[in-house]
């Protein structure tokens, strides 16, 4: 199972948890812990990817 | 790590390589930042365009971003590049592309994604098919129309489309 998540974002998520294959986590979860993850078990490889937003501080 | 390997990684000859040209072209700081302007890298204009690191066990082995969202059409082009050879064919570009157009759909109501991959780029192609992105079969004509310009000579454009995947993957 793989576990793709975006981390750091502001993000204004509203979803319901468990829509189908997807599970988001609440906003307010979220917003605690300053991250916004979800998991999607199909098609995906196995890999754990997370999509961190890059700051500049990543290109020196 | 984003600039360094797009411009001096050992898949830069890849990333850069220019259909006409025998030597890779170069791509200088100042160029870079002429093509990924500060918004790519804070959050004050969210619908501009915005550069993500891909992280697999707190390790960055490449970036994703999207460009402009153009709202009328529910489009935005992506871009994708490997930190190096070592992370590539591993699955984490199709993954990291799934992740990105997933939330690009929540957030923003995206729908359609263009990549243009060169067409002597077979692995990145492949990757892209993986991550549900096709062959636009429009005339060059036409797809230049509908899509712009393309990025290079050898470009080709390839699009994904949420809606038509039938929600299959968004519940």
């Amino acid at each position: 199972m793989a576990k793709n998540s975006l981390a750091g974002l502001e993000s204004n998520l509203d979803f319901k948890s468990n829509m189908g294959k997807i599970d988001f986590m609440d906003k307010r979860a979220a917003e605690r812990k300053g991250v916004v993850n979800y998991t999607a078990e199909e098609k995906h490889t196995g890999s754990p990817v997370t999509l961190r937003p890059a700051t500049k501080k990543t290109n020196v | 790590m984003i600039y360094e390997s797009l411009a001096r990684s050992d898949v830069t000859h890849i990333l850069l390589a220019h259909p006409t040209q025998p030597e890779t072209p170069t791509l200088t700081w100042e160029q870079f930042c002429d093509d990924y302007k500060s918004h790519y890298f804070d959050n004050a204009s969210p619908y501009a365009g915005r550069c993500f690191v891909i992280d697999v066990d707190g390790e960055a082995v490449g970036q994703v971003n999207y460009n402009t969202i153009d709202m009328v059409k529910g489009r935005t082009e992506l871009d994708i590049w490997m930190r190096s050879e070592a992370t590539c064919g591993k699955g984490y570009g199709p993954d990291a592309l799934r992740t990105l157009c997933d939330y690009l759909f929540r957030e923003f109501g995206v729908h359609e994604f263009l990549i243009q991959p060169s067409a002597s780029n077979l692995r990145a192609i492949r990757a892209y098919e993986k991550a549900e992105f096709r062959r636009v079969t429009l005339s060059q004509e036409d797809a230049e129309a509908e899509y712009g310009p393309k990025n290079s000579a050898d470009s080709v454009y390839m699009t994904k489309n949420i809606e038509a995947q039938g929600g299959d993957r968004l519940g």
